[in-house]
């Protein structure tokens, strides 16, 4: 084994990190060699300079700012993911609603309801007409709350007699 | 690695947060002795920690033995402080060439000088070696890893760490103790 041949394991050598017959081959040279004896030295003085040096210590204890991070990140990471599952919910309620919407089913669900509220208002309207005439005078909202629970009743009951009769679709359609 | 801090890691991987603030207080000082010896500043070391103790909490249920932590910890010590160089992009990787000569850049005569005198500028001289070649030097001389353990860590062959370590050995040497007649008298 040549004197560059040694010097490659020096390192590997001082580490005892070689195999038992490798090592045998670096003594046999080293105890006939002075470079490569000088060589090892070099390199051993090199490692003790390196495993005694000065290192500062860590001067402040970490461990209180490391949970506050942890905790400060588990917040957020909850916030999102109470966004993230309420705008899911939304997605797919609005999805839902459009399916139902689309459907001839949902149409015609849509038209009841359309229906219902168009009916309110225009009772509500002919009861203020109604009041207005009226010649008790148009101070008197009793009368009107009559007509309006009189007309309330009306629809539903008209509602039930079309639901009874399978017309099905809605009334102003 | 104690039995307790076998315990503590296996609370931790059962989510005790109780658990893993002990685990902070106990490898702290040695999460910071291989990240100040690889980045060489106090405040960036801290950081880096602080940010690997953070990952350790969220991936310790990955990791399969509690007695692996140290070797686990130190890998992910490491990483960060590559990320760190990386993104401080402080000329950290320097040429080989550059580190054969012993010129040390950026130190003064007087400054050089004193790096052949004084143990805390040795540390001077190994931050001049190429990160990799620091990173495998400060596991094996700091922490007294072995070469299979090394290479585990960085995820490398072992014949790998062993050029590794030889080829900064002997940049250090060169920096540290030049052959007689020259440097250290160049006052």
């Amino acid at each position: 084994m040549t004197c560059d041949d040694v010097k490659k394991h020096l390192s590997a050598y001082l580490d005892k990190e070689l195999s038992g017959d490798l090592e045998e081959i670096i003594n046999g040279h080293l105890a006939q060699c002075p470079a490569c004896m000088a060589e090892k030295a070099r390199l051993a003085g090199t490692i003790s300079l390196v495993q005694n040096m000065d290192l500062p210590l860590l001067k402040t204890d970490l461990s209180a700012l490391v949970m506050a991070s942890i905790n400060r990140k588990e917040a957020v990471q909850s916030y999102y993911v109470f966004n993230a599952m309420l705008g899911i919910f939304a997605v797919l309620t609005a999805g839902i609603a459009a399916l139902v919407s689309l459907s001839p089913l949902g149409q015609a669900l849509l038209g009841l309801i359309r229906a219902f509220f168009r009916n309110i208002f225009e009772v509500t309207m002919l009861m203020v007409r109604v009041s207005a005439r009226s010649p008790m005078g148009s101070q008197d909202w009793s009368i009107t709350l009559a007509l309006f629970l009189g007309f309330i009743f009306t629809f539903w009951i008209l509602r039930k007699i079309l639901k009874d009769s399978n017309l099905g679709g809605p009334l102003h359609e | 690695m104690e039995i307790s801090d076998v315990e503590l890691i296996q609370k931790c991987k059962q989510g005790s947060k109780g658990a893993f603030e002990q685990v902070v207080k106990n490898y702290q000082q040695y999460a910071f002795k291989i990240a100040y010896g690889i980045v060489g500043h106090d405040r960036d070391a801290e950081d880096i920690v602080q940010e690997a103790f953070i990952t350790v909490y969220y991936q310790i249920k990955s990791l399969r033995r509690a007695e692996a932590f140290p070797t686990w910890l130190g890998r992910i010590i490491t990483n960060f402080c590559l990320k760190k160089i990386q993104a401080n992009n402080k000329k950290a990787i320097v040429p080989l060439d550059a580190c054969e000569g012993r010129e040390m850049s950026g130190l003064s005569s007087e400054d050089e000088y004193l790096a052949l005198e004084t143990k805390q500028d040795v540390h001077k001289a190994l931050l001049k070696l190429p990160v990799e070649y620091r990173v495998t030097l400060v596991l094996r001389d700091l922490q007294g890893y072995s070469y299979k353990e090394i290479a585990e860590i960085l995820n490398i062959p072992t014949g790998t760490v062993k050029s590794r370590i030889h080829q900064a050995r002997t940049i250090l040497a060169g920096l540290l103790q030049p052959p007689a007649g020259e440097g250290g008298n160049k006052r």
